[in-house]
C-alpha cells in the first residue's frame, strides 16, 4: 500500500430531510469514479442508504453493485452492540456457568452498551488507511454533533479516571484498558480538525429553521476546532417551474432565503436544484453528481443569474382536504390525559404538526403541554419565543404551554439532584471523585431520559403533544423504559442492596410503558411526505414500535401539492409522483391518514399554525 | 506489611453506577471505603468480571464460587490472594478486620 496516501474524509451533516444522503452518495459515486477507493458509511440508526443503492448494506463493508471502487456500510448500533457482546462473552463461554452467561448477556443489553459500542466503531473509520476518501452520511443534525464531540469527551474521562485511580472505572471500560482508546479517539479529533483531511459540509434547504440549524452547527464545529466547512443549498425551485402564484410566491420566498445565506456564512456555497422526480436509483444521481462536481453553480453566481423580483405576489390559499375526523385520537377521554407523540424521519415537518396539534387542542380548552426530545428542536423559531426547560405559557394563549428537553441543562440538574443526594453522606473528597464521574458523556444520555420519564409521568396536562426527534433516535428513546427496566429486573435479581430505590424506578418506567401501550392513552403518529424514503422509515419504525407494544394511532402526510398548482410540466410530474406515494400510504398503514397541504409559507406564528390545525383537524363543530 | 485487596466485580457501568438508571448507593458507599483504605497504603485492584474476564477465569477459587453459586458470589472481595467475603461489598470496618 502507498503509504503517501492520506484518507480523505467527507463529513455530511444538516437538518433532518434535506438530503444529506443523496449528497454522501453522491459524492461517494464521483469519488469511486475518479477511481479513489471510496467508503460510505452512515452513522444515521434510521439510515436510507440501502433505499438509495436500492441493495442490502448492513454493518460490514460490502462492494456497492455497479460502482467500482466503492463499499458501503451502516453503523447499525444494534450489529455493534451484538458485535461488542460477542467480544466480550467469548472469554467467558465454557467456563461460566450457562446461567450466568445468561445474565451477563443481559446485562450487556444495558442501553450504555449501545451507545458505546456504536461510538467506537465511528472513531474506527476515522483511521482507515485502506481507502482513499470516506464519506461519512450523518444522523441529523443534533446527535450528529453529539457523537462529533464525544472523542473528546471521552478522552477527558479516561484520563482523569486513570489520573484519581480511586475507581479507574468508566462506561467504555477500565482507564487502565482504555489507555489505546484515548490515543484512538485523540486521533479522531486530530483527524477532523485537519482541513487537509477532513471536510464538513452542511447540506440546507432555503428555509428559515434549516438557515437556524446550520448557523447553529457551524458555530458548534468552530468550537471544538473544526474549521474546514462548505455548504450545499439543496432543494431550490428551478425558476420556469414557478409559473403560478403560489408557486412564485414560494419561489420568491427561497431567493429571500438565499440572500440570507450569502449574507450569514462566509463558507463556500454550492446550489442544487429540486427535481421533478424522486432522486432514487444511479441515473438520478448522476445528475446530482453534475450540479455538485462536474458543473457546480456557486451561490454568488447563481444569485447573479437569478431573476430578482421585489414584490410577492398575494398566495393563493391552498386547496382544503377532507381529513377524516380524528379528534378523538387526540382528545382525552375518561379522566386520563393524552399523549401523541410525533415521530418520523427528519424534515418531514414533526414540529410543524406537532406545534398545529397542541395549539388546536389548546384552543379546544385541554391544557395542554407540547414538549420536544430533540436536541436540535426548533420550536422557539415557530412559537417566536424563548422555550426552556422548564413548561412556559406560549404569550396569548392561556391552554398551551411549551418546553424542550436541554440535554446539557437537564445533565447539569441530574448532577445537582445525585450530588444532593450525596452530600451529607461523604466528605468533599469523595463528593469530588462523584462529580467528576457524573461528567462521564452518558449522564447526558441519562439525564435526557430522565426527564422524558418525568414529563411522561407528570399529572399537570390534559394532553401532552410530544415532539420527537428523528425515527432513530426516538425509537431509542421510547424503547429505553423497557431496556432500562429489564436491567432493573436483572439487577434486582442479582443484588440485595438499594432495591427499593430500583423497585420504585421500576414502577416509574412501568407506568410509561403502560401509558405507552394503551390506545386510550396514547396516540403514537407518524408524520411523513409522500415519498419512498419517509413512508419506508416510517414503515420500519412502526413495526418495531409494535415489538414493544406501542401500535400506530395516526398517519400525517405533510406537504401535500394541491391540485390547483399543476399548471407546468415539472409540477404535473411532481403532483403525480406524490399522489402515486399517497395511494400507497393508503394501502400500508392501518391507521387514519390526514393530510396537511403544501403551504405558501413556512409555518411560523400562532395564526398560521392555528390555519394549519383547521386544515388538519377541521374547526372542531365536531363532536369532541 | 502490606496488604492487597482485590475485588471482582459483576457488569458494572461506571465504578458509583451514577449513570444507570439508579446511582447505587452500595458503589458510592465502596468508594469512599477503597479511598479509606488507600489512605491505610493498601493496594486495591477492581474486577469486573466483563472487562476483566482473564483475572477471573485465572483465579481457580473465583472460578469455582462462580460454579457453585452462580452471579451472586459476586463481588468477591480478596485479601493478598484470599477470599475473605463474597455476595456483597464489605464494609470499612470489615475490610479493616481483613487486614493486618
Amino acid at each position: 500500500m502507498n503509504t503517501d496516501i492520506k484518507t480523505r474524509f467527507y463529513f455530511f451533516s444538516g437538518k433532518g430531510g434535506v438530503g444529506k444522503t443523496t449528497m454522501a452518495c453522491a459524492t461517494a459515486i464521483y469519488n469511486a469514479r475518479a477511481g479513489k477507493k471510496t467508503l460510505i458509511v452512515t452513522t444515521d440508526p434510521a439510515s436510507n442508504l440501502a433505499d438509495v443503492f436500492e441493495q442490502s448494506i448492513g454493518s460490514s463493508e460490502v462492494p456497492i453493485t455497479g460502482i467500482s471502487n466503492l463499499f458501503g456500510l451502516e453503523l447499525d448500533p444494534d450489529e455493534a452492540t451484538r458485535e461488542y457482546k460477542e467480544r466480550t462473552l467469548a472469554p467467558l463461554r465454557g467456563v461460566l456457568p450457562p446461567e450466568s452467561l445468561k445474565i451477563i448477556e443481559e446485562q450487556l443489553n444495558s442501553p450504555c452498551t449501545a451507545e458505546v459500542a456504536a461510538f467506537e466503531r465511528f472513531t474506527d473509520f476515522l483511521q482507515a488507511p485502506e481507502y482513499e476518501a470516506v464519506i461519512f452520511d450523518t444522523a441529523p443534525t443534533g446527535h450528529t454533533l453529539r457523537l462529533i464531540q464525544l472523542p473528546g469527551e471521552w478522552s477527558g474521562v479516561i484520563e482523569k479516571a486513570a489520573r484519581d485511580g480511586s475507581a479507574g472505572q468508566t462506561c467504555v471500560g477500565p482507564a487502565a484498558a482504555l489507555a489505546e482508546s484515548k490515543v484512538k479517539f485523540d486521533r479522531a479529533l486530530d483527524a477532523m480538525r485537519d482541513g487537509a483531511r477532513s471536510v464538513f459540509t452542511f447540506v440546507l434547504r432555503p428555509e428559515a429553521t434549516s438557515i437556524y440549524e446550520t448557523r447553529r452547527s457551524v458555530a458548534e464545529l468552530k468550537k471544538l476546532g473544526i474549521h474546514s466547512q462548505e455548504l450545499i443549498i439543496n432543494g431550490v425551485y428551478p425558476a420556469d417551474a414557478c409559473d403560478n402564484a403560489f408557486m412564485l410566491h414560494r419561489y420568491i420566498k427561497q431567493q429571500q432565503f438565499l440572500g440570507e445565506i450569502e449574507k450569514t456564512f462566509a463558507l463556500p456555497a454550492t446550489v442544487v436544484e429540486l427535481h421533478a422526480g424522486e432522486i432514487k436509483g444511479l441515473p438520478a444521481l448522476g445528475e446530482v453528481i453534475r450540479q455538485l462536481y462536474k458543473n457546480p453553480v456557486s451561490l454568488a453566481q447563481y444569485r447573479k443569474g437569478s431573476l430578482q423580483r421585489s414584490e410577492p405576489p398575494a398566495a393563493t390559499e391552498a386547496g382544503g382536504t377532507a381529513n377524516p375526523d380524528v379528534s378523538k385520537l387526540l382528545t382525552p377521554h375518561n379522566g386520563s390525559s393524552r399523549a401523541i407523540f410525533f415521530a418520523g424521519k427528519g424534515g418531514v415537518g414533526k414540529t410543524s404538526v406537532a406545534a398545529a396539534t397542541s395549539l388546536w387542542l389548546a384552543r379546544h380548552g385541554y391544557k395542554t403541554l407540547l414538549l420536544a426530545t430533540d436536541p436540535a428542536s426548533h420550536l422557539a423559531e415557530v412559537f417566536e419565543q424563548v422555550i426552556t426547560g422548564k413548561p412556559s405559557l406560549i404569550d396569548g394563549e392561556s391552554n398551551l404551554w411549551v418546553a424542550h428537553i436541554d440535554p446539557v441543562q437537564a445533565a447539569r440538574e441530574y448532577k445537582d439532584k445525585v450530588l444532593a443526594e450525596c452530600a451529607s453522606k461523604y466528605d468533599a473528597v469523595r463528593l469530588k471523585a462523584i462529580e467528576e464521574e457524573l461528567d462521564s458523556p452518558c449522564t447526558e444520555e441519562m439525564a435526557t431520559f430522565e426527564k422524558f420519564i418525568e414529563h411522561a409521568t407528570s399529572t399537570g396536562y390534559e394532553v401532552m403533544v410530544f415532539d420527537t426527534a428523528p425515527t432513530g433516535h426516538t425509537l431509542r428513546l421510547l424503547k429505553l423504559p423497557v431496556d432500562w427496566n429489564r436491567q432493573l429486573e436483572i439487577k434486582i435479581f442479582t443484588t440485595l442492596d438499594d432495591s427499593q430505590a430500583d423497585k420504585a424506578t421500576k414502577a416509574r418506567f412501568e407506568q410509561v410503558i403502560a401509558m405507552m401501550q394503551d390506545s386510550d392513552r396514547t396516540t403514537f403518529s407518524f408524520v411523513m411526505y409522500p415519498e419512498s424514503t419517509p413512508i419506508e422509515e416510517a414503515s420500519r419504525a412502526m413495526q418495531e414500535m409494535a415489538g414493544i407494544g406501542v401500535k400506530t394511532g395516526l398517519v400525517v402526510a405533510n406537504m401535500v401539492l394541491p391540485a390547483s398548482v399543476g399548471t407546468n410540466p415539472f409540477l404535473i410530474q411532481r403532483r403525480q409522483m406524490q399522489q402515486r406515494y399517497l395511494e400507497q400510504m393508503n394501502r400500508r398503514f392501518q391507521a387514519p391518514i390526514v393530510n396537511l397541504p403544501l403551504l405558501a409559507d413556512d409555518l411560523v406564528g400562532r395564526q398560521q399554525l392555528a390555519q394549519a390545525s383547521v386544515l388538519l383537524y377541521g374547526n372542531g363543530k365536531q363532536a369532541i | 506489611m502490606t496488604n492487597k485487596v482485590t475485588l471482582y466485580e459483576p457488569t458494572l457501568c461506571c465504578s458509583s453506577g451514577v449513570c444507570g438508571p439508579n446511582p447505587d448507593q452500595a458503589l458510592i458507599r465502596l468508594q469512599d471505603t477503597i479511598a479509606k483504605i488507600k489512605e491505610l497504603g493498601v493496594e486495591t485492584e477492581r474486577f469486573t468480571i466483563t472487562s476483566h474476564p482473564r483475572e477471573f477465569t485465572q483465579n481457580p477459587e473465583v472460578m469455582k464460587l462462580l460454579q457453585q453459586n452462580q452471579l451472586q458470589a459476586l463481588p468477591i472481595t480478596e485479601v493478598d490472594g484470599k477470599i475473605v467475603k463474597t455476595g456483597s461489598y464489605p464494609s470499612l470496618e470489615e475490610l479493616r478486620g481483613f487486614i493486618t
